[in-house]
């Protein structure tokens, strides 16, 4: 099926995905074995549940390649059958669909999250999908399901790696939330939605986690932000253990009500993930062919842009902050050259706080500096949970690489109205998603309004031509400097007509001074009267207070409230620097406690405090896990430093060891929760990923922890948490367990015999301290 | 004659909400009040746990259905007699909830019910419609010049015991039916 016919169908009639694998295979008898592999080793329990699915009413059945991805095979050892296995998956799928029903090719996490968040780089991430996605291509799938990712940068990566394949194909994408409507890594489902809209992908949605009444409000919000087709698989509810079984409670009865709230929320496809089964799937194709797909209105969405974790509504008006810039600062200069970003991280801070909404980056010495300089910038400005980014790189190639490693939707500053930079920003803009700030100018700079105006337009019709649509656009009528005898008021005259027009504006305000003195009044004076002229958005100093006030009286009189500048998490200072990620300044501030406390009040009674307020910051939504993560690496050589200093007297608030349980190869989630009990004064063993029962027993009489933390992702491996817990009870253990991952439960730990269930990091810490001081 | 029973998939008994909301008396599309349309998803989980739908049904030639049909069927070759139920367990429940002096849920529950048993009815009639063609509409006792207590002369035709009818037609549960669809040509 091609994409046009795919969108044809999708406009005429709801469609019906299939629903679990997993926990499918798990009633069948073969819990016990990765899945994918049963495409070798038992094909036939693999088409016999397709098959049930497609006579259940499924039109799409998706391929068993959920972890078929080479580097989850590898942490499978069974990388050597990569090509195998997800060739067989689609003979099989193919089989079972029979000419009923189409064949997606499932294509879900590799198990490490592309840098910053994780340690794989985005090249990998990319390579890793375009191979899998390669095979599923030539076995001759009819489209791709990407599902089950949590972070967006490896949804982007799974994109760009399907695109590299086949751009033929029709393309599904979803990720999944948490109840806060989060991804695991602080992407909101605004954010995922509304740069999704950009890209080269025909149907967005939401999978796994939540159960049909969360689900819903992960539907609802999508709807809000998104112009593409929407799909659902909400799992059959929470799972549950017991007797060794897992299952979920959700029958197809309490199900039923909620598919046809999903389609009269937007949903164009509907199926069911972890705990579904057939009788489920007949549930939804009941309803699904009683409704019509609700009726594609022209839907005007709200132009954002965005960065992992902030979204930004660009109207009313936007600041887009100019400090990074080191054009005056030759040592600014060098340590960009040296690869150190402190500067940076802490001007666009000090930006944020000064209300800027989103930042440009405009490194100039360009030509002194390599694309891994980019890089490594555009990570670190992610990890410390960024605003979203307006890039001002020259270079295509550094351009191309900022925007390959960007997370989000971004602001491409600028292109110029002739064919070759329209041409190759038009291309990145459709790969990448985000805006574009288009320059009233093409090689020349035209001399009156009229003509730039011209050029704006030709360059506006040229972009549509290449669908880009307008409102991607934000046109610059170019501030020249008054000081050079330019007239101010042909910009003037040029936002008034392009304000006219309903095209949004931006522009260099700075330029406007350049030479002068009282640079801040002329340009604050200046900016005023472009907002009456219906400026909507300008580059500025945001530190520059009486522009920043006439900014504000200006938009005041427009009508027009200021947006304020977001509000700091807390008023506690030691809590701020360390959430910052300033490690110089949080240094001194240790250093400055050390002057009245002992090395141990200062790690117990000051650091440990503010950890703990972090950790309850997290927990209440009110910061994210880059938030939390990027704190935890600020604040662990200091606790490390202030540990060394205590020697043979630092005391641990007790030794923990983790593990991920057997047959269950993700990590990422339990490397978090590490970093924070270890942020927060314990000691941290890791045993790693896949791992025996015995050898975990083996670690525990050698390290003598006082609790052991289990983790399970995967629906299938969470009754090992059990197995564990029975093994260690078989040999006089007795130590305290607790459980986590994205499959478990409060219920399945108690059940599995744990004596806890932390649901996320915050949660981890407290049951730690609770257990232990017991 | 042949008698079949058949006990349909629960889900053929689910109405479409809007109906269930339409029945219940919320004339909106979507229920903007959060606590009400949570009380509404609550009810239609009750009831879809509750119901267990079974149909008894038999088609013949219409002289072998002497009284049981009304005057409107006139020049009908077939008739398809049936008595569809969602079961016992929905009456209990709608009971207890009055009871227990909860009569919106009750009220909702109750609602619930007669759509389900109504998609039930739509679901069996469009089947036999496939097989059998276009066909009259269909019709129950209790309408036009067949007066309700024909229910009883059915049900005693059909032997089906897990419905009953008092004297006047009135069926128990309360959440069955009883009803008929003529055909013209029997091949078609």
């Amino acid at each position: 099926m091609n994409r046009n016919e795919f969108n044809k169908l999708l406009q005429k009639r709801i469609l019906v995905l299939d629903g679990a694998y997993g926990t499918e295979f798990f009633k069948m008898g073969y819990g016990d074995q990765p899945g994918v592999l049963l495409n070798l080793k038992h094909p036939e329990v693999v088409e016999k549940l397709q098959k049930q699915y497609v006579a259940a009413g499924s039109n799409f059945i998706l391929t068993n390649t959920f972890s078929a991805n080479r580097p989850k095979l590898k942490a499978l050892r069974a990388e050597t059958k990569f090509k195998k296995i997800n060739t067989e998956a689609v003979k099989i799928a193919k089989r079972a669909a029979g000419n009923k029903a189409l064949v997606l090719g499932d294509i879900s996490s590799t198990g490490e999250f592309p840098e910053p968040m994780g340690s794989f780089s985005m090249g990998k991430a990319v390579d890793a999908f375009a191979e899998q996605a390669q095979v599923l291509h030539e076995a001759g799938v009819d489209g791709f399901i990407v599902e089950t990712i949590s972070d967006l940068k490896e949804c982007k990566a799974a994109v760009l790696g399907i695109r590299k394949v086949t751009t033929s194909l029709p393309l599904i994408v979803q990720m999944t939330f948490a109840e806060n409507m989060r991804s695991v890594t602080g992407s909101s489902v605004a954010i995922f939605a509304s740069w999704l809209n950009d890209l080269d992908v025909d149907c967005v949605g939401v999978n796994c986690s939540l159960g049909p009444e969360e689900t819903l409000k992960v539907v609802k919000e999508l709807a809000v932000y998104t112009n593409k087709f929407i799909s659902v698989e909400p799992n059959a509810g929470t799972p549950k253990y017991k007797d060794k079984n897992l299952y979920y409670d959700l029958s197809p009865a309490d199900f039923a009500p909620y598919v046809e709230e999903f389609i009269a929320a937007g949903a164009n496809i509907v199926g069911g993930c972890c705990g579904t089964d057939p009788e489920h799937i007949k549930v939804i194709s009941h309803f699904a062919r009683k409704h019509k797909p609700l009726s594609a209105s022209d839907k005007i969405l709200t132009p954002t842009l965005s960065s992992r974790t902030h979204l930004q509504n660009f109207l009313p008006f936007t600041r887009i902050g100019e400090k990074i810039n080191p054009a005056s600062s030759k040592k600014f200069q060098q340590e960009i050259r040296n690869f150190q970003f402190d500067r940076i991280t802490s001007l666009a801070s000090v930006q944020k706080k000064a209300g800027c909404e989103i930042l440009d980056l405009n490194l100039g010495i360009e030509k002194l500096l390599t694309a891994q300089h980019f890089v490594n910038l555009i990570n670190e400005l992610d990890r410390y949970s960024s605003l979203p980014l307006s890039l001002d790189i020259q270079s295509y190639e550094f351009l191309e690489k900022a925007l390959f490693e960007y997370t989000g939707r971004p602001l491409i500053n600028s292109a110029r109205c002739f064919a070759e930079d329209l041409d190759f920003k038009g291309k990145l803009l459709k790969t990448h998603g985000g805006m574009l700030i288009l320059l009233a100018m093409g090689k020349k700079i035209p001399k009156t309004a009229e003509a730039r105006v011209k050029k704006i337009l030709e360059g506006l019709d040229y972009l549509e031509k290449m669908g880009i649509s307008s409102d991607r656009v934000l046109a610059d009528p170019l501030v020249m400097a008054f000081g050079a005898g330019k007239d101010p008021g042909i910009t003037l005259k040029v936002i008034r007509q392009l304000n006219n027009r309903g095209i949004k504006t931006t522009m260099g305000l700075s330029n406007l001074s350049f030479g002068m003195k009282n640079r801040d009044h002329l340009n604050g004076v200046f900016l005023a009267q472009a907002v009456e002229n219906g400026l909507t958005s300008t580059i500025v100093d945001p530190t520059a207070q009486f522009t920043a006030n006439s900014l504000q009286a200006a938009l005041t009189l427009r009508g027009n409230n200021p947006q304020k500048a977001q509000d700091l998490p807390t008023e506690n200072t030691l809590v701020n620097l360390i959430l910052s990620g300033d490690s110089a300044k949080f240094n001194q501030a240790i250093e400055t406690e050390l002057e009245n406390a002992t090395p141990l009040e200062v790690s117990q009674n000051i650091l440990g405090k503010a950890m703990h307020k972090i950790g309850v910051l997290y927990s209440k939504n009110r910061i994210f896990l880059p938030d939390l993560m990027l704190a935890a690496q600020t604040a662990i050589p200091v606790f490390d430093k202030l540990n060394s200093i205590l020697g043979e007297n630092h005391e641990s608030k007790g030794r923990i060891l983790l593990a991920t349980v057997k047959g269950d190869v993700h990590d990422i989630g339990k490397k978090i929760v590490g970093t924070v009990l270890q942020t927060s004064g314990y000691e941290i063993i890791d045993l790693g990923k896949d791992v025996e029962a015995d050898r975990i027993y083996q670690a525990i009489k050698q390290h003598r922890p006082h609790l052991l933390g289990l983790s399970a992702m995967m629906s299938t491996t969470v009754g090992e948490a059990a197995e564990v817990v029975s093994y260690l009870r078989s040999k006089g253990c007795r130590l305290p367990v607790i459980a986590g991952g994205a499959s478990m439960n409060e219920e399945i730990a108690i059940e599995s015999g744990c004596a806890g269930y932390a649901k996320d990091a915050s949660k981890a810490v407290t049951l730690c301290h609770q257990i232990i001081t017991r | 004659m042949k008698i079949h029973i058949e006990k349909p998939a629960v889900y053929e008994a689910f109405p479409a909400r809007k109906k269930f909301y339409y029945r219940a008396g919320y004339k909106a599309k979507q229920i903007n009040n959060l606590e009400l349309a949570a009380k509404f998803t609550a009810v239609y989980k009750t009831g879809a746990r509750l119901i267990q739908p079974v149909i008894c049904w038999s088609t013949i030639p219409t002289d072998q259905a002497v009284n049981l049909l009304p005057e409107s069927f006139k020049g009908v070759q077939q008739v398809t007699l049936f008595i569809s139920t969602i079961g016992k367990e929905i009456d209990g429940e709608i009971s207890r909830l009055y009871q227990f002096k909860n009569p919106l849920d009750a009220m909702l529950l109750d609602a619930w019910g007669s759509e389900s048993v109504e998609e039930l009815n739509q679901n069996f009639d469009q089947k036999l419609r496939r097989k059998k063609g276009s066909g009259t509409r269909r019709f129950s006792p209790g309408y036009q010049d067949l007066p309700l207590a024909a229910n009883n002369r059915i049900l005693e035709f059909l032997d089906f015991s897990l419905v009953e009818a008092s004297k006047k037609g009135i069926l128990t549960p309360a959440k069955s039916t009883i009803c008929m669809i003529g055909w013209y040509d029997e091949q078609k």
